[in-house]
């Protein structure tokens, strides 16, 4: 009851709330949400009603929070479409919006049949309320309950029907929660041509930042190995802003030997044609090998990192600690170890040594590595026929 | 003529010519000394109506909404509130002050909760009032205690809000730029943050600081008693003379230093580029202020705006 114009405390209203069950919950929400008269009362002031909602649930105890949750869910199947005014919106958007709102903070368990069924008929196409695509909104309240195998699927084919770049940036938020065998990159696809202004652009590495920070540097790798081959051979002119925009949010980390596997792999092949690469760094990359508890995909993500090294012109090669017409090995001494020798892109090489008794591995790796790339004159052989050239100038 | 007096000289010296009940309203404002927020209210407007801050229309329209209220409500505040908002020109109300300038060489920065910022700008990419949206924001734009450019978000919903109070933005960087203990709860006490009335004491509140770009050059007004929100208790506005074009805010505590306020219209769908940033400040805690204190701030500079002899005459020449 209002007395005398000023509400009673929340403390107070919080206490009486707490006492309702499921049916009081779905009566009070519904009423709030459309601006009638509630008891207790409470004062929004000017904010959107689904916050002072959630903020309600918030504070409510374990029980009343369930009670909220089962009232909320009884209201979610009135969130219809009603008919349209004259400019064509529906008449209802605004409590749809609420009520999505607050389900998707809430995550109602009993409400979850209704709101994928909604979702997946496409009820809310075409219907907006603050800003929000109400179909999009929905999906985001779906996705609360956990991105299964039947939501990515839905959001895989919804994407084809649904051509919208808005549409397609939460789709891909969406899928970045889901199972580790959906790969959310395939939707680039669909988002890359749509890379038109710099704001879209923008929101892109926002949600790409997202998507490395959450699940690392893999799904962007095999993508980057898989798919792209694919797109690139259709000349699609956004990719090289996409590789742009990953670059700057994958650089080449400052400690390369404690960064995350995936991401290191990842920096080095999005950097690959553009960075100067030393025998340090190839190093680094050759001993993620044993820094990796997935030895076959490491290898072969490896595999293919290496190959785009040689492609983009940092070659590499390895001479044998005891051979003597190595400089030099002569210089500095002879050894049971390999000389990692690296080429940059002007043809300056530095080196660095293997030793054979903790680098087997990694070794036999290059060689089978060298074995898959075209050949190309060895080191010796560069600088032998440089001295020739140097002599017959003299 | 104590200084109560001296307000409710003002009051009725600037405002009963104009009303079409004159004996209720001044009975009214008889009764305002009935609670701290019915005193804040009716200092704030003697305060706007002795600075010289109303247009005449104004006033005319301020006198419309007193001709509305209902005289024998117990909470006087909060009726003025109700009927200010009723009120068919309410618009017009907003950001009337006469002192305004479109020129913000110091930036602005406007201080709101974490939820409403993803309310306001969450659509682009789908953010919701989650755990992990949350998080998300919390992340990104808390490194290194500096704003972190709005990138992608593209327009801003502000409701139903009329308005966006804002802050000097060079003072609130220096003062808490390189700060980095509990930074929200210091923020909230400078700025006077009234805790929203469907949350209790002790509830976090989570407040972030959405900067403004330089070039911004919107008209942005001192504010006004009719800028500010009446209809429930734990609000801390309090109107200033005409100083530089700021208000000052009044700090919960009265231990930390009063910042600058300015108000804005709000734009239903603002665009918000790159220039816009957003630096997240933390969680604060409930504070219970003085409200007497801010109460006789408000008394001590009626005293200093209206010299004794000339208060009736003053404000009703405007």
């Amino acid at each position: 009851m209002i007395q005398g114009g000023r509400l009673p405390a929340i403390e107070a209203v919080l206490s009486r709330l707490s006492e309702f069950g499921p049916s009081n919950w779905a009566g009070w929400i519904s009423r709030f949400i459309n601006g009638a008269p509630v008891e207790p009362a409470i004062s929004r002031g000017v904010d959107p009603v689904h916050i002072a909602l959630n903020a309600i649930y918030d504070q409510l105890s374990e029980p009343a929070k369930r009670a909220f949750s089962d009232g909320l869910a009884e209201l979610l199947p009135s969130a219809q479409p009603a008919e349209t005014d004259p400019s064509g919106a529906s008449t209802n958007a605004a409590r749809i919006y609420s009520l999505f709102q607050v389900a998707t903070h809430v995550a109602p368990p009993q409400g979850k049949a209704v709101l994928f069924s909604r979702l997946t008929s496409e009820a809310m196409r075409g219907i907006s309320y603050a800003k929000w695509d109400l179909h999009s909104l929905l999906l985001v309240a779906c996705s609360q309950f956990g991105v299964d195998r039947r939501l990515s699927d839905y959001i895989l084919r919804s994407v084809h029907s649904i051509r919208d770049f808005d549409y397609w940036v939460i789709c891909f938020r969406m899928l970045i929660k889901s199972e580790p065998e959906v790969n959310p990159f395939l939707l680039l696809e669909e988002l890359l041509p749509q890379l038109s202004d710099s704001d879209r652009v923008d929101r892109m590495a926002e949600v790409l930042e997202e998507a490395l920070y959450r699940n690392g540097g893999w799904p962007l790798l095999r993508w980057f190995q898989d798919v792209a081959p694919q797109m690139e051979m259709r000349s699609l002119a956004e990719l090289d802003s996409w590789g742009e925009m990953v670059r700057e949010i994958v650089p080449w980390p400052d400690n390369p030997e404690s960064a995350d596997i995936a991401k290191l792999l990842l920096a080095a092949w999005v950097h690959a044609p553009f960075r100067t690469f030393t025998a340090a760094d190839v190093k680094t990359l050759l001993f993620v090998l044993p820094r990796s508890p997935f030895h076959e995909e490491t290898e072969e993500r490896l595999k293919h990192v290496m190959e785009r090294l040689w492609t983009h012109g940092r070659y590499w090669e390895c001479i044998d600690g005891w051979d003597e017409t190595d400089v030099y090995n002569r210089l500095e001494g002879n050894g049971d170890f390999v000389r990692l020798i690296v080429l940059d892109e002007r043809g300056k090489r530095t080196d660095v040594k293997l030793w054979l008794s903790d680098s087997r591995r990694e070794l036999a790796f290059l060689k089978s590595v060298e074995g898959s790339l075209p050949s190309r004159p060895t080191y010796r052989q560069r600088t032998r026929r440089l001295s020739l050239v140097a002599r017959r100038v003299v | 003529v104590d200084s109560w007096a001296k307000v409710l000289a003002i009051l009725k010296g600037a405002l009963l010519p104009l009303v079409q009940k004159p004996a209720e309203v001044e009975l009214w404002f008889d009764s305002l000394n009935s609670s701290l927020d019915a005193q804040r209210l009716a200092i704030s407007l003697a305060i706007d109506l002795v600075a010289g801050a109303y247009h005449d229309e104004t006033k005319i329209l301020l006198a419309q909404v007193l001709d509305t209220l209902d005289y024998f409500a117990a909470e006087k505040n909060i009726e003025f509130g109700r009927r200010l908002m009723e009120c068919p020109r309410r618009k017009e109300l907003y950001c009337a002050s006469l002192f305004s300038t479109d020129e913000a060489p110091e930036s602005y920065v406007s201080v709101i909760h974490l939820v409403k910022f993803i309310d306001r700008a969450g659509s682009a990419f789908g953010y919701a009032n989650t755990t992990e949206d949350k998080a998300l924001i919390r992340r990104r734009y808390r490194r290194g205690f500096q704003a972190r450019a709005l990138r992608g978000y593209g327009t801003w919903w502000t409701g139903e809000e009329q308005i966006v109070w804002v802050t000097c933005a060079d003072r609130f960087k220096k003062k808490w730029q390189l700060s980095d203990t509990d930074l929200a709860s210091e923020v909230m006490d400078a700025l006077g943050l009234p805790t929203p009335g469907y949350v209790q004491d002790g509830v976090p509140l989570e407040y972030v600081a959405v900067l403004y770009p330089p070039q911004f050059d919107r008209l942005a007004h001192q504010p006004t008693t009719l800028d500010a929100w009446w209809s429930d208790p734990g609000h801390w506005y309090l109107s200033t003379g005409n100083l530089d074009k700021w208000g000052r805010t009044q700090s919960l505590s009265g231990r930390v230093e009063s910042q600058l306020e300015r108000v804005h219209w709000a734009f239903l769908l603002e665009q918000i580029g790159a220039g816009y940033g957003l630096w997240y400040l933390g969680a604060a805690a409930i504070h219970r202020g003085d409200l007497a204190r801010v109460i006789l701030g408000g008394l001590d500079l009626v005293d200093r705006l209206a010299p004794p002899d000339d208060t009736r005459r003053s404000v009703a020449g405007h």
